[in-house]
This record gives C-alpha cells, structure tokens and sequence, in this order.
C-alpha cells in the first residue's frame, strides 16, 4: 500500500508537450479519480505513473519510494487497459496467472491465486476459455483479475468502463467500490464520465490541457469549483454559468437584484447548480423546454444575452414550468470570466 | 613414389556421365599405381572458372583439374597454373599446340574435342563431303517437306570451321575480326541458316530432339553428341567448301594441368602425366568416348574417330583472354545475317562490336586524391555519426541495440563488408593477377558513353530503361496476379483450396534454372508449346520468333519471370489476409459495399503495410534477376534485353573479365535502386 | 456465411483452374523430362521412351547426400535468419534508439547491390573467417542474406500489433525476454510462418554461392549436384529434372507443414468486446 505524490511532471512527444506541469497528492488506500476532455492528458499521465512514459521533468513518489526512473516492472502498480489487453493465445487461468508466474511462483501458489481471484470475479467457469471467447463484460472482468492477482500497491485503471452498456457499467461501478474496499490499495482511474467521476471517488481531479485544473474531494468540486472549467465538467446537467459583473465586493448579474460576495474585479461568472435554484413566476427568462427525467424535470430558460440556464425541479414538487420566470438560486459561486 | 609419404591429390573437372566416371577411374588407377590416394571432385560446369580463380591462389584450389585449354591464357596469367617439363611426344602435335604458350606447355593433354558431321547410318548412306554436297542434299529433302539437316550455325564456334578454311582468322593476330573469309563465310551461314531443310532456330535441344526422332538425318556435332541420343550414329569429318578447302573446325583439348598452388607437385604432375599416358588413355577412349590426344591411342567411338580423321585441319581453340568478346561480336554478325542482313556490313558491325569489348583499359591514375576524399569522407561522416549520437544520448541504451545486434552484425560482416570491398572495385581493373587503379573513369564511360552512343543496346542509359520497364511490368504483374489468387484462395466458399494452394506454389518450389529453360523450350519459334498453342486457338499457323523483336523477347521474359514470381507474392499476400481484421471486413459489408469496394477500401489499405517490404523488396530483387533474362532471351533481339544487371554480369564474367567495370556498373545499379526504395519507403509511409 | 452468387462462384473457380494449369504446364514437362529417355516435344507434355533411369540415379550417393546436407543447410539458415531478423525487426519496431532509421535503410541498401559482384568477396570473407567449405559459413551466409526481408516483414507485423499487449505484460512484470517469448513470438506465427518459409527457399534454391563456396564434395547442396548435370557440351536434362523433383518436395511438405499458421491471425480477442 502506498501514496502517490506527483511534482512538476511534464511529458513530451517531441516538440508537442503533453503534460505540463502536473502535481497531485493522493492518499494511500485513496480513490482517485481522473477526468478530463478528451486529449487532456489523462492516459499519458496514468502511464507516465505506470512508467510507460518515460517524463521530461518531475518526480514520482509511490510512498517513501522515488519511481520515475524504474521501469514499470519494479513499480508495484497494476493498470487495467482501456483495451483491456489480454494476451490472446493465452487461456482466462494464464492470463490471470502470468504475473505471478513471471515472478517465477510455484505452480499450487498461483492457482490458488487465480482460482480465488475467479471466485471473486466470478470468472470460475470460463477459466479455459480463449480471451476471444468471452463477452465484453467478461474480458472486461478479466483484466480487472489480472491486476488484483498481484496485489500491487497502486492500481490504475484507464477508462475501465467505457466499453461497456450502461447496465453493466452500473453494476461494475458498484463492485469497483466494493473492490477498493475490500483491497485498501491506492486506486487511480482514469474517466469522461462526470457520474462515474462522481460516483466512484475519494479525490477527484480534473485535468486541463495537460495541467491539474482542481484536485480534492468530490463534494468539494461539485461545491466549490475554482474554475470554470471545472464547474461546467462536474455535475449532470453542468453548473449554469451566468455572466456577471464584480465591483471587488459583490458580483451582479443584468437582470437580477442579487448580489453575491466576491473579491473579484470585472467580468465574473456567476455559477449556480440547476438543482440548486427555483423558479417562480416572473419575467427574468422564458421558458424554452421541459425535460421530463422520471425523478425530475429539467427546465431550460432562455433570457436574451444570456446561455440557456437549466434548472433541476423534483418532479412532485409543483412549480412553474410555463411562460415568463424569475430565478431565485439557493446558492452561487462567483468565478473568474477570462 | 620417390616420397616417403603418400600424398592425397585433389583432382577438379566438370565433366558428366561416362566420360565423368572413365576419367574417375583413371585417376584412381593412376594414383593407386604411385601409392598416392586422389580425391576426385566434379564442380558444376558453370562455377568451374571463378572456382579456379578464387580458390587457387587462397591455396584452397585442386592440385590437378582437368580443363578445356581455351582458358590457359587467363589462367597463365593469374598465375594459376605450373608448367609442365617433360611433355611426351607421343600427343598429336596440335594437341601439343594447343596447352602450350610461348613455347612451354602446361597441361597433359588428354581427349580432343572438335565439330565434326555427324549423320544417322539408317538414313544417309554417303554423307555429303562438301557444302554444295549437303545443299543439294537438303534440297532434295526440302522438296518432300522434310528436313534434313540442323547446324547451330548463329553459334560462332559453328562457323569457325569456315572462316579458317577459307584462310581466316577467328581473330586476326592485328585484332581484326573483319576479313574476306569471314564475310565469305557469314554468306555460307545466310545459305545455311535459312535453307528449307534446316529447323529455324537450331538450339542444342532442337538438335537433339530432331536427331533423336529420326526427322533430321544430319546435324554438325561433335563426340559429346553421343550421350545424348541412342539412336545409331556415324560421323565423318565436316563438309569441305570444296575439295581443297577442307573445313577446319576449332580443336579443344582437354587437358590435366597442375596447379601452381599444388600441395605436393611432385604428385601433383605424376597424376597429370598418368592421367595422359597410354594406360588411361585407352581407358578414356573405351568407357568415355572421347578421342584420345595421344597417336598410340586409338580412338574407339565412332564420333571420337571423325575427330581424329580431320585431325589436319584443326585450328586450336585461341587462348587469347579477348576470346570470348570475339564471340560476342562474331554472334552479332551471324544474327545479322540470319535475319538477312548484309554479310559485309554485319562484319563491320562485328568489328565495331568487338573494338568496343575490347577497348584498352584506361589508365592508370594516382590514387592519393581518391584516399584523400575518402578519408575526409569517412571522418566526416563518424563525426557527423558521433555528433547525432551525443545529441540523441538520452535516447542511447545499450539494451536497444542488444536486440538489433545480431542480425545487423551477420548482414554488415557478410553482405556489408564483402560488398565494400566488391564496391572498391570498381575505381579499379584487373590487369593480370593485380589491379590498376583507375579513378573514376569506369563511371565517366558508362553515363557518358565513352565507348558508344548513349541511347542504344549496350549503353547503361538503354539498359536502364528497359530495366525500369521490365521492374514496373514484373511487379504490376507479380503483385496483381499473386494478390487476387491470395484473396480468391481466401475466400471460404472456395472448393479444393488445399490442392489450388500446393499446386499455386508450385513455380516457387521447383527449381527455376530448370524451369526457366522449360520456358525458353517454350518460346521456339517452331518447336516451341506457345506457338502450338496460339496456333489452336487462332485456328492457323503461328510462327513468331520471340526472340527476333524486342517486344517478343521482353514477352517472352516477362512471362517466365512473371510465372516464377506470383507464388511469392501469393503466399506473403496469405499471410498479410490473416491479419485483416474480420470485424472490419463485416463492417464494411454492413455497410453496403460492395466485393470490390470493400477490397479497395478495407482490405487493401490493411493489407498495404504487410506487403510493403516485399513490394520493396520485390522490386529490388526483379530489377537484379539476371536468370530469367541470361537464360530465356539472352539479351536477344542484339541485346535489346538486356538488363543493368546482365550487363554487369557480361563485364565482370564473359567480356574479358572486365571486375572493376562490372562493379561500376552495379555501384550504380545501387544507386538506382536506393533512390527507388527511398520512394517505395515514403509511399509506404503514407 | 455470406452466400455468393453462382456465377461469381463459377467465375473464381474458372481463374483459379486456369491459373493452376498455367502452373502446372511447365512442372509438367519437368516431369515428363525426368522419366523419358528421348525428347519431349510437342504441346502435351508426355514422356516418350518411358525410363526410371534417371529417377533410380537419384539413388545415387550423391545425390542423396546433398538432399540431407541441403535440408540441413536450408533449415538452419531459416532458423537462423529468422532468429536474427524477429529480434532485430521487434527492437526496429518499438524501440526509440540513435539509429534506428539507419539501420532499417542499411538493411535495403544491402539487397540493392546485385548479387552478381558478390560471390568473390564472400568468398574472401568466408576465407579470412576460416569458414570456408564449411556448412556453417554456407548457413551464416544464406541467414545473412534472408534478413533484410525478414526484418522488413516481421517489422510490418510489429507495428501492426496491439502495443498494449507489450505494456501489459511489462506491467505484469516480465522483462523484455519474457514479453518477447511468452507473448510476442506466439502472436507472430502467421508472420514467422510466411517469413520461415521465404528464409528457406532463399537457402533451398541457391546455386552460385553454393558452388563458389563449396569445393568439398561432401558439402555439396542440392542444387549444385543438380547443376553438375549441366556440361560445356550439352546437359543431362533427364537427371536434371529427376533432380529437381526431388528438390521441390521438401519445399512442398514444408508449405503444408506450415500453411495452417498463414491462415487465421491470432490478435482475435486482444482487445475490446
Ligand atoms: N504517441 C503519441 N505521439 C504524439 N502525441 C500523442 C501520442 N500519444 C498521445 N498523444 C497526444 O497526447 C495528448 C494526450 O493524449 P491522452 O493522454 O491519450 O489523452 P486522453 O486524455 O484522452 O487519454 C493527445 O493530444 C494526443 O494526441
Ligand atoms: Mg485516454
């Protein structure tokens, strides 16, 4: 078991830099995720982890131990491919073993490794069986089983749950939790997907052009974004941003007699979370269109000058869902308008 | 026998079937009689020359081998051979002549070889004397459809009976090969040549056939002729031009020569001398056949007897190195007029031919500038080497290059240095045993024609052309064909895959000399399976020469090239098809597409990749297939055919061994191809 | 399975018959050469005076001997070849060093110099080496010369491999050996096949080397015991296409040895779902 700690790390190919930069914490046994657009870096910075990149500057820490020289063999991280990798020539059991048998373990040890790890993953069965045998869903447990049979310190996961239909992704995000806790080890993944960015983590981080833009506890992302960025990558439907004005002291957005405290000087956003307003009747906006989500209704208001505002309404609760509204927000974060 | 220690004598020839196996059992009865032991070894006919040549002066060589005479000039003067001291006089004083330069002889002659008539008893009763004896004779022949004799008269070796009887010289002692003989008798081979009663185009095969089958009652041959056949043969000495002007064909002698190099000569020349005495002799011309060189011996086979009649009239075959571009430019002269060409002007153009072959090597330059700008060279570019790998040093790990090393090492120490040193050549000439340095006038005559025009057979600029041509035609071919029989194979509908499979690689698996002279069989004008065939599928006679144009003879070499090399293509084009990803074929299927869409755009593009290197690789190879083209065509119609490579190959082996011209010609021959693959490479990368 | 349609069926059929009688028609007068005492001539291809001569000469000593030294020589060149060139062709592929490009072009350049202006050099070389007359300076050349095209051919498959196969297994723990022999060379045997099969007959077929460099009759290959039969005067085309029966043979038995491996690539099920 073991942390992670990421200085001043920077990847290049060629001319074209990467990452820039990237400096992160992440406890040991933590859950951390990675997020981003794509193109941001965030497979590049799981491999430079693994040591499949070799970086251009900065360092690597896996607890006390510096790894950024060692080859990826001497690293203690195991890593799930987006493409899940398995070894094709080779049975479910030997994909699952081949670690420990190139670590040169007797043969009894790593049976009984791999049987547990089948049991677990409930791969029992289908143990003899060719990668190109199995479903989606299966080699997608294989890999999973390929790393935890080695009991790394860190595992990594680069997009472990992309290929899958979205039922199975729920399930597998579940047993993802699950796993990490019964493991205790470090665990770095790697998403696009807010909900399961959301879902999954200790830590979040988010990625931006090869930097970190935010990193912390999901809860304080989702409150408390420090960028627009990021507040428009977290959350389903994203936060509405609402351009705005600050004077030093408050920020006003046209149109509204609210005012919210800000330090800032100019143009501001003003960030409100759809589930964190109401609307009332009144003549701030229009109302453009009513989602219904089950649970929910998502609401669209549209204003001249301004983006569409989405606005999230428990479906029982009775409100205004036609012609002219007022927005009145429960809370806001004022950001900076570049 | 004066030694303590018996020696063990190694003996080369490249003989073949009874006369291989007499003269084995000479030499052992021959050695066994000193208490020496012999180690007989038969080399392949072709490789019997450059053997000699590399192996003796590496003390690698025989200490006796049995050869024709004709090379002991060359062999002379590469110091290859030891004379012989006690020549017994009981040889036929020609044959004496013969293995002797300057007046030291060199070899122990053992069995002579010469043209003589020779005619099936069944058939002829009296064999026809002189010329207008055997006109009149395949007149009369003619005249009930049927033909009479076969006479490789486009051969030089053919017509030099002729010319010496008409008091010429093959080449004349001032190196002319133009005389009133020869055009005297380039008229006698137009008559000859284009009688009704001889097959168009006598190749030693037509003349076998035909005689074999009884449908030519005389051919012009000489003692080996009677392996070949086993039908009844008789033979006389060859038709005179008249009667006081006998024939008088070419005398080879094979003889025993000891090599210089030889390991104990004592032995060495003991084994010589018994090879040639009576005892072997007589053993030589019972189980072998041949006509013995000795006058004590007589010759017993019936063929081996004529030689022996016209023994007066030999003409030793010229030892003379030049010799075989005399060939060359005697061939010249003879296809001239067997197409009807004038006899005094092909013998002019023979003597252009000939001069041209044999034009003086250039001189002799200072070499220090050369060494100077290699030097420079060579430091520059180490330097340049060491400066990119200290700006690349973080990307250096010895573990890398572990992986690269083997194979890189076996190609740079095997194919890189021998090539280096092949390269060096040709900034020099071989002069006798040494070499001249010449600079770079090699490279000056052939891009500028220093010995011709530019733009005409025998030109680097002609050859290359059509080297280019015959490369793009090849691979158009080679790919197409190997490529679509790689896909119909694939397919899973297909019915005796298995069998389709072994019989398509079947071109790959037997061995192309054969086969390519299968193909040139083929090719006959007359006798030849093409030409019958076309003919039932037209419905009427076919009778296209293909070698008599360039667009036949390039045919004809395309096809057989063509054949040898789809298998190739296929089974790389098998192997490339397994790796196209089934999904994406079904894919695109899906899709819409149709067959062809969906191998234009899916498979190709995928397949592209895998078969790049034998694209490339391909192209390289064709453009350096001498084979097919030295076999097939020969460089025919006057070496329209010829490829950059044949060229080399004909300086650096049959044009008076012209090394460091032939490797100036494969320099850039390299350079050709490296700008070539520089393109392919930059396609593939694409 | 897709159904074709009939005449298409017919029309693929069609080529493939005529493309195998093509093939055929020459190995045919081969054939008819080597069991028939007179000449063969005409369009059929039949042997006139039937005979076993020259198949029962092939019982001779020789002959029989150059086939073993030949199948020696040619095996171990293509295995030799192709464990210089897999190696070589895997580190050209993936890894990043100082002269990777070079080396790749200096592997071409040296097919580009016609074979011609070699033999004598290589027989210098071989000669300086002590490897003269031996079966291993035969089998080193013959290895040496198959490597360029191996290594270009393996190359193209490497780069067509999945990278991350290699990554996972370095991830697992395995060195580059290990990577190489567990996971990569198994992937390969389409490639390996196809490539063993061309190291092979680049040894199998070889006639002027071979005879520039063997003077020991009991080093003789196959094809330069086949070429003995061709004389200054005339040849034995009857022994010679005996002969050349039994050259291609092995060849052959080698091809459906190893055309199960051409068929079907094995990167199936690597990735994804
Ligand atoms: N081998 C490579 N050479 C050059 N650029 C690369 C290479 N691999 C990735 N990149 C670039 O690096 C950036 C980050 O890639 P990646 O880390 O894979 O992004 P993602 O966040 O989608 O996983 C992308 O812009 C990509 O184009
Ligand atoms: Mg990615």
């Amino acid at each position: 078991m073991a942390s992670l700690s990421i200085r001043g790390l920077a990847v290049r190919y060629g001319a074209t830099s990467v990452l820039d930069g990237v400096d992160l914490e992440v406890a040991d046994g933590a859950y951390a995720i990675l997020i981003g657009p794509s193109g941001c870096g965030k497979s590049t910075l799981l491999r430079a982890i693994a040591g499949l990149e070799r970086p251009a500057a900065g360092t690597i820490h896996l607890g006390d131990r510096r790894v950024d020289a060692l080859s990826p063999q001497a690293r203690d991280v195991a890593m799930v491919f987006q493409s899940y990798a398995l070894y094709p020539h080779m049975s479910v059991r030997r994909n699952l073993g081949f670690a420990l048998e190139v670590r040169g373990l007797p043969r009894a040890e790593i049976d009984a490794a791999v049987e547990a790890v089948a049991d677990q993953l409930g791969l029992r069965t289908l143990l003899d069986r060719l990668p190109a045998a199995l479903s989606g869903g299966q080699r997608q447990r294989v890999a999973m089983g390929r790393a935890i049979v080695r009991r790394p310190a860190v595992f990594l996961f680069d997009e472990p749950l992309s290929n899958l239909d979205p039922a199975l992704r729920a399930d597998v995000r579940i047993e993802l939790k699950k796993l990490h806790r019964r493991l205790g080890a470090t665990f770095v993944h790697v998403t696009h997907d807010p909900v399961e960015a959301l879902a999954l983590s200790d830590q979040l981080v988010v990625l931006e052009g090869g930097r970190v833009a935010q990193s912390g506890p999901p809860r304080e992302l989702y409150d408390a974004p420090t960028s627009a960025f990021v507040a428009r990558f977290i959350g389903t439907p994203p936060m509405n941003l609402l351009p705005g004005l600050g004077d030093g002291h408050v920020a006003r957005v046209d149109g509204w007699n609210r005012s919210f405290p800000t330090p800032l000087v100019g143009p501001v956003w003003v960030g409100v979370r759809p589930a964190e307003c109401t609307l009332t009747p009144g003549s701030w906006g229009q109302v453009d269109a009513v989602e219904w989500m089950g649970a929910e209704r998502v609401v669209t208001v549209v204003r001249p000058g301004f983006p569409p505002v989405a606005v999230q309404l428990r479906d029982r609760d009775v409100g205004i869902v036609e012609g002219g509204v007022d927005l009145s927000v429960e809370r806001a974060v004022v950001l900076a308008r570049l | 026998m004066g030694l303590a220690q018996a020696a063990d004598v190694v003996l080369w020839h490249s003989m073949r079937g009874a006369e291989a196996d007499a003269l084995e059992a000479a030499a052992h009865m021959a050695a066994t009689a000193q208490g020496d032991a012999v180690s007989v070894v038969g080399i392949p006919f072709g490789a019997f020359d450059t053997k000699l040549e590399t192996a003796i002066p590496h003390g690698n060589g025989p200490d006796v081998f049995i050869a024709g005479h004709g090379g002991l000039g060359a062999w002379r003067e590469l110091g290859l051979v030891a004379p012989v001291v006690d020549l017994d006089l009981a040889f036929w004083p020609v044959a004496a002549d013969a293995v002797s330069l300057d007046g030291r002889a060199y070899g122990q002659p053992l069995s002579l070889k010469s043209l003589v008539l020779v005619y099936d008893p069944t058939q002829v009763e009296s064999p026809p004397q002189t010329l207008d004896a055997l006109a009149a004779y395949g007149d009369a022949r003619a005249a009930k459809g049927e033909l009479a004799f076969a006479w490789m008269v486009a051969e030089p070796y053919f017509l030099a009976p002729y010319v010496h009887a008409l008091g010429g010289a093959f080449v004349g002692a001032d190196r002319a090969l133009e005389s009133d003989a020869q055009r005297a008798a380039l008229a006698i081979a137009q008559r000859f040549g284009r009688h009704p009663a001889m097959p168009a185009q006598p190749t030693s095969d037509v003349v076998r056939n035909g005689f074999a089958s009884g449908d030519i009652p005389i051919v012009f041959s000489g003692p080996w002729f009677a392996a070949e056949v086993t039908r009844p043969l008789a033979a006389v000495p060859l038709p005179a031009v008249s009667s006081d002007l006998p024939a008088r064909p070419f005398l080879t002698v094979d003889a025993a020569f000891v090599s210089a190099h030889a390991r104990s000569p004592g032995a060495a020349h003991a084994l010589a001398r018994a090879l040639a005495g009576v005892e072997a002799a007589r053993r030589l011309a019972e189980e072998g056949g041949v006509a013995p060189a000795r006058r004590d011996v007589d010759a017993v086979a019936p063929l081996a007897k004529a030689v022996v009649a016209s023994i007066d009239g030999l003409v030793p075959m010229p030892t003379d190195p030049g010799l075989s571009s005399a060939f060359e430019a005697h061939a010249r002269a003879l296809r001239d007029v067997l197409r009807g060409g004038d006899p005094a002007s092909a013998a002019a153009g023979a003597q252009r031919t000939f001069d041209v072959l044999t034009r003086p090597i250039p001189p002799a330059v200072a070499s220090w500038p050369y060494v100077l700008a290699l030097a420079l060279a060579a430091v520059a570019a180490l330097g340049a080497g060491f400066g990119h790998l200290w700006t690349q040093r973080k990307r250096l790990s010895s573990g890398d290059w572990l992986w690269v090393a083997p194979g890189a090492g076996a190609t740079a120490l095997l194919v890189g240095i021998p090539f280096l040193w092949g390269a060096s050549r040709a900034l020099y000439e071989r002069v006798g045993d040494g070499w001249r340095f010449v600079g770079l006038a090699h490279f000056g005559d052939i891009l500028l024609g220093g010995h011709g025009p530019l733009w005409a057979p025998m030109s680097f600029w002609y050859a290359l052309a059509v080297t280019v041509v015959w490369t793009a035609a090849n691979l158009a071919l080679h790919v197409g064909i190997g490529l679509g029989l790689a896909v119909a194979l694939n397919a899973p509908w297909i019915w005796g895959r298995t069998a389709f499979r072994a019989i398509l690689i079947l071109p790959w698996a037997v061995p192309s000399y054969l086969t390519a002279l299968v193909w040139k069989g083929m090719f006959h004008s007359q006798m030849g399976a093409i030409n019958a065939l076309l003919a039932i599928g037209i419905g009427r006679d076919v009778d296209i020469d293909w070698t008599g144009s360039f667009l036949a003879a390039f045919t004809a070499n395309l096809t057989t090239n063509t054949w040898l090399g789809f298998p190739f293509m296929m089974v790389v084009a098998l192997g490339a098809l397994a790796s196209v990803p089934k999904d994406l074929v079904d894919a695109a299927t899906v899709d819409g597409a149709t067959g062809w869409q969906r191998f234009r755009h899916v498979v190709w593009p995928t397949l592209l990749p895998a078969m790049i290197p034998a694209i490339l690789l391909g192209s390289v190879w064709t453009f350096n297939a001498f084979n097919v083209v030295m076999l097939v065509s020969g460089g025919e119609p006057n070496g329209a055919t010829e490829l950059l490579v044949t060229e080399s190959w004909r300086w650096a082996f049959s044009r008076g061994h012209r090394t460091g011209y032939a490797a100036a010609y494969a320099l850039l021959v390299m350079v050709v191809l490296l700008a070539w693959s520089r393109v392919t490479t930059r396609m593939g990368a694409r | 399975m897709k159904p074709v349609s009939l005449p298409m069926a017919l029309a693929v059929h069609g080529a493939l018959l005529i493309a195998a009688v093509v093939a055929l028609y020459p190995v045919a007068w081969v054939l008819a050469m080597a069991v028939s005492v007179g000449p063969v001539t005409g369009v059929v291809p039949w042997p006139t005076e039937p005979t076993w001569t020259h198949l029962a000469g092939l019982a001779r000593g020789d002959v029989a001997a150059a086939l073993v030294t030949s199948i020696v020589v040619a095996t171990s060149a293509a295995l030799a070849g192709l464990a210089f060139s897999v190696t070589a062709a895997w580190a050209l592929a993936r890894f990043d060093f100082p002269g990777r490009d070079l080396t790749l072009a200096g592997f071409v350049a040296t097919q580009t110099f016609p074979g011609v202006v070699m033999a004598v050099p290589l027989y210098l070389m071989l000669d300086a080496l002590g490897l003269l007359d031996r079966l291993l300076g035969l089998v080193l050349v013959y290895a040496a010369t198959s490597i360029p095209f191996s290594v270009w051919t393996l190359k193209g498959w490497f780069d067509g491999l999945p990278k991350d196969l290699e990554e996972a297994a370095m991830l697992d723990g395995a060195g580059r050996f290990r990577t190489f022999f567990s996971v990569l060379l198994p992937l390969l045997r389409p490639a390996l096949a196809v490539t063993g099969v061309f190291c092979f007959l680049n040894a199998w077929n070889e006639y002027v080397l071979a005879a520039t460099l063997l003077s020991d009759p009991r080093a003789f290959t196959l094809p330069v015991v086949l070429q003995r039969s061709v004389g200054d005067y005339g040849a034995d085309w009857g022994a010679f296409a005996a002969g050349s029966i039994v050259a291609s043979l092995p060849v052959i038995v080698l091809f459906f040895a190893l055309q199960k491996h051409f068929i079907g690539g094995l990167t199936a099920g690597a990735v994804k779902g």
